[in-house]
């Protein structure tokens, strides 16, 4: 249900057949999307000083720094369910213990030369995964707790994920004074 | 102008991630839209009516023209990317009006999310995958819409440190 839908469909319909300005997206370019919003993620962690990554907006919400370190090893539950155990059905058992597992990742996780090391390497991981993953395998349909969700519907929650919680980590950089990265390229492009 | 102001701000991530988007079907995108639309309504749910006009600092958008820019992007993309223009893009709520009180806000995010899930529900997998061109770029038409994945949970997720600024936690997020 993720890429042969369309490349199938591609295949078949004459206006699209042999044009090839009509790509197909499928784990290569998952994985490219995935290193582009990973890589805006490391340009934050990498801008943020060290004395400020304890910064919080509130004292009941994660730091800078423990938001950055979440990031940096949330993907190893996905790594560990479709990469590695390669689950057809994932329980709230197993996500008990991968949570259980990011949580001691996670808190290993001291500094900020630390964070952003974790953010490169387990990052690069997960897009290598990625990009291995066959047509197939994306095509498969997985249950979670209370859904059934293509493996590769599943996939992109991941940058999801990335991006829901790199909203949160400018909003803190504008707390701090901070202009993000992303919105200083906006203000330096030309206006029409 | 409101309009003209989205289109700027949206202009950025489509740039910088070119490569941005799996290709998914029809049916994932609705499913995605719609599960987007009910995380909006939680969080302006949550939202006490005092903080609308709220922004953590100078600068930045209010939490209601936040919400404003998630749903009212959307269904931007889908109307532009599937109809190609503006033209019969349906007035949604009149933001002197949403921006300051919390049920015209639902009732204007609700609005814009229908309409994204109904342009989307409406196309064919033949226009799907006809090139269009939009905001000085070509490529399918999917990939312009992949770009409300992208920038629904960005823009969202911006809200979470406003609501706990003003005492709220924030509704349980799920990327499903």
């Amino acid at each position: 249900m993720c890429r042969s839908a369309l490349t199938t469909f591609a295949a078949r319909d004459p206006m699209t057949r042999g044009h090839q300005t009509v790509q197909n997206y499928g784990a290569t370019e998952m994985a490219a999307s995935w290193r582009t919003v990973r890589n805006n993620t490391i340009q934050i962690a990498e801008e943020l000083p060290a004395d400020q990554y304890a910064y919080r907006a509130t004292p009941d919400s994660m730091s800078a720094g423990q938001m950055l370190a979440h990031m940096a090893t949330a993907t190893h539950w996905m790594e560990q369910a479709h990469f590695v155990e390669r689950k057809m059905a994932i329980t709230g058992q197993d996500f008990g213990r991968y949570f259980g597992e990011i949580g001691a990742m996670t808190a290993a996780l001291g500094t900020k030369d630390e964070i952003i090391a974790a953010l490169r390497s387990r990052g690069e991981s997960f897009a290598t995964a990625l990009a291995a993953v066959t047509e197939a395998q994306l095509d498969e349909m997985v249950e979670l707790p209370g859904a059934t969700k293509s493996r590769c519907e599943v996939l992109l929650g991941a940058k999801e994920h990335e991006m829901h919680h790199r909203a949160q980590l400018m909003v803190l950089q504008r707390l701090l004074g901070i202009v993000p990265h992303l919105t200083r390229a906006r203000q330096a492009r030309p206006t029409t | 102008m409101r309009a003209h102001r989205l289109l700027a701000a949206l202009a950025l991530p489509v740039l910088l991630s070119s490569t941005a988007g799996a290709q998914i079907p029809k049916s994932s995108l609705v499913t995605v839209v719609q599960s987007h639309k009910a995380s909006i309504l939680r969080y302006i749910d949550a939202a006490p009516d005092s903080m609308l006009g709220f922004r953590p600092t100078k600068g930045v958008r209010t939490f209601a023209e936040q919400i404003e820019h998630a749903a009212g992007a959307d269904a931007m993309i889908a109307h532009m990317a599937i109809t190609g223009g503006m033209a019969g893009m349906p007035a949604m709520g009149d933001s002197a009006v949403y921006l300051h009180n919390k049920a015209a806000l639902r009732t204007y995010a609700t609005a814009a999310m229908d309409h994204t899930i109904q342009m989307l529900q409406g196309v064919s997998d033949a226009s799907l995958m006809q090139e269009v061109s939009m905001m000085n770029m070509k490529m399918p038409r999917y990939r312009f819409l992949m770009e409300m994945l992208d920038h629904f949970p960005w823009t969202l997720g911006q809200t979470v440190p406003y609501l706990r600024m003003n005492g709220v936690t924030p509704p349980a997020y799920s990327p499903f």
